[in-house]
């Protein structure tokens, strides 16, 4: 969908920084974990630790997330997608 | 590979419960909330000790409930409407998409999905969202919200959250979320009084509410409906929160540096380090007075307990009327029912005991049941201890941390990150380790855990430890120590083996990779940890006052019955009991199997002592000290590593030898011999299977590492 963005890359190579989540693409339980901790299509997140696990802060909450699962994630850079065509798809009006 | 065990819902065998109507019982309130919120300190604070943890039909988990009177606020106290309500605490989720099963009991306890008094929604909700963190903890509130329940929202933590300066509109909040929103501090016990009578409301018969429909912020949404959630949430949040800073950015450098793989490695070892020092150090004393104090009982009952029974109005009421008190008090501690059947096996039991010879009635009451408790007893300090520091260091919001530097050494071996806590619970005790792997979301990961925890050391192993080093290097406390660390590095490393192999073979996969939350640091609550810490020794006396005094008396029985006729019994005192022993039950077992284990170099009287400690690995130092002729009381006092170290073999050579006493420890260390743990692996498993396989892997694992311990020691000469 956000194949025409030249800017989406993956999270597990990111180095610190702001990101816009633009696509998780894991399945079943994975999904659901990474989901309901808010790393999921539209949200801003912060790298803030590199490494395997690394650590994220997305708004108020810290994560620790294992590299295995950073791969599922791609991001783009936060100013970039602002407002962009996938964070109009993803929020509520 | 199996699946977790089942929580029935619907299934067949429920249609075939009575179904109980709510109707006519309390009104049931649900606490609910994401994980670490404040729900379990919530529901400490509003129920405060009537608390009862409960086990409801079908279900693995402990949902622990209590009754709780709620009334109106009024002026005239004597004329307050009051209701009791039933109050539950449910485990933390994040979303009512389930990862875990806890979680799926939480939510479908909300959906009234389960058997029981949860068969139908509960009368109302109490969603507990965290001030500090009032966007996360609103995702799983807009969940809630959609189900049109009546519903209230308790925003946690208020006190920290003031603390900080963040300021929150309620007035805001309540129109957004269209529900009661009440301010609470479980902790500084704020708010309570306005909570209570917003549930007083809620639970209104005659109030029955109109049929409640909130909007829902996903309708009509087409992207991810977590997203939507996060944003309502975000929305909401911007629009009646005004954040402050104060006091969270001085941790951030610690954050850094306790996550760094390096030095977070480095400081979890220094924790854990620290954690044992305490319990070494300040257990001895409680665990001295605790041996004294059942020492003291035990000498009173050796002069209490009549030495004869003409006397029999006085001695057949005695010995009934005690078995009975005793048994009540097992079923109390048990929350066993007298019914038909326990009535009767408590009566037959009773009858049983008064028939048995006066000396033997006197054993079975002071080696029995007396000693017998006493040997289990004695580790409750040093399970206290540790739970009270794990308590305070998970409330700290360091466990995760824990967890976080684990997950890259664990997964080598396919363990979790998150295993490192159940591991290090099970270095006191493996039962309260096994119930720690509920927090493991992945039912695999759990599996493997549970599976390899009972082989670290946990304190009914120490008192073997203790003897074995003392025989081997009693004068030399610096090999002493060495060899002490060898056997909890020896437990460790089969731990981490064992859930390799299992990884590679029965259990296949890889361990569901890490996405954890790293919660703020908290200053730790004291109350909170004495609570859990008191909640922890209350479970572990009630298996104490249970299945291991049963465990005691059945191996006393083994060891006392059949009885050696006076014709045959050696003159010498000392001799008699060692002679006896010899001619019970578990006596011949252990001449029987003395082939089986000679490859080890045991010989027939350790092999008892190896039956004995089937059932509670402790009991092998009191069972050695009556084989080798001492009686009860020679394990005390140093006479029984003098003892041991005269026996000798037919041939002369000393029985425990240095290829001995090792191949001694290393069994162990890994052998399986506590019934309790097994129970327990059965309940968190779902099947005797896995407690059954636990079993014998372990005993094989034992039944190896001392075969080669052995006959590697001795072909080197020791
Ligand atoms: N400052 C402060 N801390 C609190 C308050 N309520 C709870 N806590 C702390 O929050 C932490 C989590 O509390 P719990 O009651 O275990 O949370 P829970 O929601 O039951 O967590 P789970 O059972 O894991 O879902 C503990 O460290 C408590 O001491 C409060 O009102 N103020
Ligand atoms: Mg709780």
């Amino acid at each position: 969908m956000a194949s025409v963005q030249t800017s989406i890359s993956v999270l597990a190579g990111a180095r610190k920084g702001f990101y816009q989540c633009v696509d998780v693409d894991a399945s079943g339980q994975n999904a659901i974990r990474l989901k309901r901790l808010g790393i999921c299509a539209g949200r801003v997140l912060e790298l803030v630790g590199q490494g395997d696990p690394m650590v994220l802060q997305l708004g108020n909450s810290r994560i620790g997330l294992s590299r295995q699962l950073a791969n599922f994630v791609s991001i783009a850079p936060a100013e970039a997608l602002l407002p962009g065509p996938v964070a109009q798809d993803a929020l509520c009006s | 590979m199996s699946s977790p065990p089942q929580i029935s819902v619907g299934s067949s065998s429920d249609s075939a419960l009575p179904v109980v109507s709510r109707t006519d019982a309390f009104p049931v309130v649900l606490l609910v909330g994401n994980p670490n919120v404040g729900k379990t300190s919530l529901f400490n604070a509003l129920a405060g000790m009537r608390a009862k943890v409960a086990n409801y039909p079908g279900i693995t988990v402990d949902l622990r409930k209590a009754s709780l009177h709620v009334s109106a606020v009024d002026a005239d106290s004597r004329c307050q409407a009051t209701q009791t309500v039933e109050l539950v605490d449910l485990p933390g989720l994040y979303s009512m998409q389930t990862a875990s099963p806890e979680e799926d009991v939480a939510a479908r306890s909300i959906r009234g999905e389960l058997t029981g008094r949860l068969h139908e929604p509960p009368n109302a909700v109490v969603v507990v969202v965290d001030a500090t963190n009032l966007s996360r903890t609103l995702v799983l509130a807009s969940e809630i919200l959609e189900l049109n329940l009546p519903t209230i929202v308790a925003v946690n933590l208020i006190d920290s959250a003031e603390a900080n300066g963040t300021q929150i509109d309620f007035d805001a909040l309540r129109q957004k979320l269209d529900c009661p929103v009440i301010p609470v501090s479980a902790r500084k016990g704020r708010g309570l009084a306005e909570l209570r009578e917003a549930i007083y409301e809620l639970t209104q018969p005659e109030q029955k509410p109109l049929p409640i429909s909130r909007g829902s912020c996903v309708a009509g949404c087409q992207g991810c409906p977590f997203s939507a959630r996060f944003q309502w949430a975000d929305d909401v949040t911007n629009q009646s929160v005004r954040q402050g800073t104060r006091g969270q950015v001085q941790l951030a450098w610690l954050d850094r540096w306790l996550t760094s793989p390096a030095l977070g490695l480095f400081a979890l070892l220094a924790v854990m380090l620290g954690v044992f020092f305490l319990i070494f150090s300040l257990a001895g004393l409680p665990m001295d007075v605790i041996e004294s104090v059942f020492g003291m009982v035990g000498e009173w009952a050796d002069q209490a307990l009549p030495t004869d029974n003409s006397n029999a109005v006085l001695y057949y009421p005695l010995a009934i009327g005690g078995t009975l008190a005793l048994f009540a008090l097992a079923y109390w501690l048990n929350e066993t029912k007298w019914n038909k059947w326990s009535a009767s096996i408590a009566v037959a039991v009773a009858l049983l005991v008064a028939v048995l010879p006066v000396d033997d009635f006197r054993s079975l009451v002071i080696d029995g049941v007396i000693g017998g408790t006493a040997g289990v007893v004695v580790f409750l300090p040093q399970i206290c201890i540790l739970f009270f520091v794990i308590t305070l260091l998970e409330d700290s919001g360091y466990m995760a941390r824990g967890a976080f530097v684990m997950e890259r050494v664990m997964r080598r071996v396919g363990l979790p990150g998150k295993a490192f806590v159940p591991m290090l619970s099970a270095h006191a005790c493996a039962i309260p380790g096994i119930m720690a792997a509920r927090t493991i979301e992945n039912w695999r990961d759990r599996l493997v855990t549970i599976l390899v925890l009972p082989l670290l050391t946990c304190s009914a192993r120490l008192p073997v430890y203790v003897m074995v080093t003392a025989l081997l290097f009693g004068d030399d406390p610096m090999r002493a120590s060495v060899l002490f660390a060898a056997a909890y590095l020896l437990g460790i490393t089969a731990a981490l083996s064992s859930a390799f192999l299992l990884k590679k073979t029965i259990v296949p996969g890889e361990a569901a990779p890490l996405v954890l939350e790293l919660p703020n640091y908290r200053l730790p609550s004291l109350r909170n940890a004495l609570l859990t810490t008191l909640d922890r020794a209350i479970v572990f006396l009630r298996q104490a006052g249970t299945i291991i005094l049963l465990i005691s008396v059945v191996l006393w029985g083994l060891a006392t019955y059949p009885k050696m006729p006076e014709s045959e019994m050696p003159a010498d005192e000392m001799q008699q009991a060692a002679a006896q022993l010899e001619y019970s039950i578990a006596g011949r077992v252990g001449k029987v199997i003395e082939p089986v284990f000679a490859p080890l170099g045991f010989d027939w009287k350790i092999d008892v002592g190896i039956v004995t400690s089937f059932a509670a690995r402790e009991v092998v130092v009191s069972t050695l000290s009556i084989v080798y002729g001492l009686g009860e009381e020679g394990a005390e006092d140093g006479g029984l590593i003098e003892t041991l170290r005269r026996q000798t073999k037919p041939d002369g050579t000393p029985v425990f030898t240095t290829a001995t006493s090792i191949s001694l420890l290393v069994f162990f260390v890994l052998a399986m011999q506590c019934l309790p743990t097994q129970v327990v692996t059965k309940r968190e498993t779902g099947s005797w299977k896995w407690a059954g396989f636990q079993f014998g892997f372990m005993t094989l694992l034992a039944y190896g590492g001392s075969l080669i311990a052995y006959q590697t020691l001795t072909a080197m000469g020791y």
